[in-house]
């Protein structure tokens, strides 16, 4: 072992965030993403997709990845993975968490999480982190 | 629109490298993108993670919906299916970083949502002395034919 502070069952405390139209748009212009789906809700409801702009997946993979980075710097995370099972729409209340599943001499890993207001699961993934 | 042969798309597409680019977060642009993302304190300097993705896609030289109009898919229905994101240092700001990329991969799945093609691409981030992250990105492109 090393000086790694996590161990096996360490929970991340969860985060929850409200996800705001206006962080959406923020979001679009950051990457020059003109999908519509993500600012425009007649545009989603056209799409047959619901009545309120979707979340970015990158905007979901920083919301998952806080849950960590409440917990460790930023230049220890060496790897991260995310599938996206779901969608986020604008004003829904998200939770983000995480728990350690295998820690070994150089690195921890983290089995990642992120459910909608409605409580499905609408994210999965994992982070490495390198000791401190 | 109609959907492309599979077999066409892989020999036009997999192996095709982007024309790659450049970018460089001002310290406004972080502290902005860090608020969107409800970031907790990052040490002054250092970018949240989720900027590799953020700048390689800012800087892979081609624009979001270039892929589907590659694939010849609607770009309004295309979603982010996977990624994975390698952080070999943290990025900074005020720092200039180049991206290099190619696409790596494309299949097609039929399921119950009927067809759907899923095309990866690979992007490196380097800053001027070596590679400082990599990330392969999948987006989903569901077909308007039916399984």
């Amino acid at each position: 072992m090393t000086d790694l502070d996590l161990h096996v069952g360490f929970e991340f405390p969860a985060v929850r965030v409200t996800v705001e139209p206006a962080y959406l748009n923020v979001f679009s212009l950051l990457v020059a993403d003109p999908n519509p789906l993500h600012f425009d809700g007649t545009a989603v409801a056209r799409a047959g997709l619901g009545d309120r702009p979707l979340s970015q997946g990158t905007l979901n993979v920083a919301y998952a990845l806080n849950a960590v980075l409440a917990v460790v710097d930023a230049a220890r995370v060496t790897k991260f993975t995310c599938r996206f099972l779901g969608r986020v729409y604008a004003h829904d209340e998200v939770v983000a968490g995480g728990v350690v599943t295998e820690v070994s001499s150089d690195a921890a890993t983290i089995a990642l999480w992120m459910d909608n207001g409605d409580g499905q699961r609408v994210l999965t993934g994992t982070a490495v982190v390198a000791p401190a | 629109m109609s959907t492309p042969d599979l077999e066409s798309l892989r020999a036009t597409l997999v192996g095709m490298p982007l024309p790659g680019g450049s970018f460089e977060v001002p310290p406004y642009r972080a502290w902005i993108s860090h608020a969107a993302m409800n970031s907790p304190t990052i040490q002054a300097g250092t970018l949240h993670p989720v900027w590799i993705l953020l700048g390689s896609l800012q800087g892979m030289g081609v624009p979001m919906d270039y892929f589907a109009h590659l694939v010849a898919a609607d770009p309004s229905t295309a979603v982010l299916g996977e990624i994975t994101v390698e952080q070999y240092r943290a990025l900074e700001d005020s720092r200039a970083y180049s991206v290099v990329g190619r696409i790596s991969n494309i299949e097609r799945r039929t399921g119950r949502r009927g067809i759907l093609d899923f095309l990866d691409f690979q992007l490196e981030v380097f800053d001027a002395e070596e590679r400082v992250a990599s990330s392969t990105q999948t987006f989903i492109f569901p077909r308007q034919d039916t399984a």
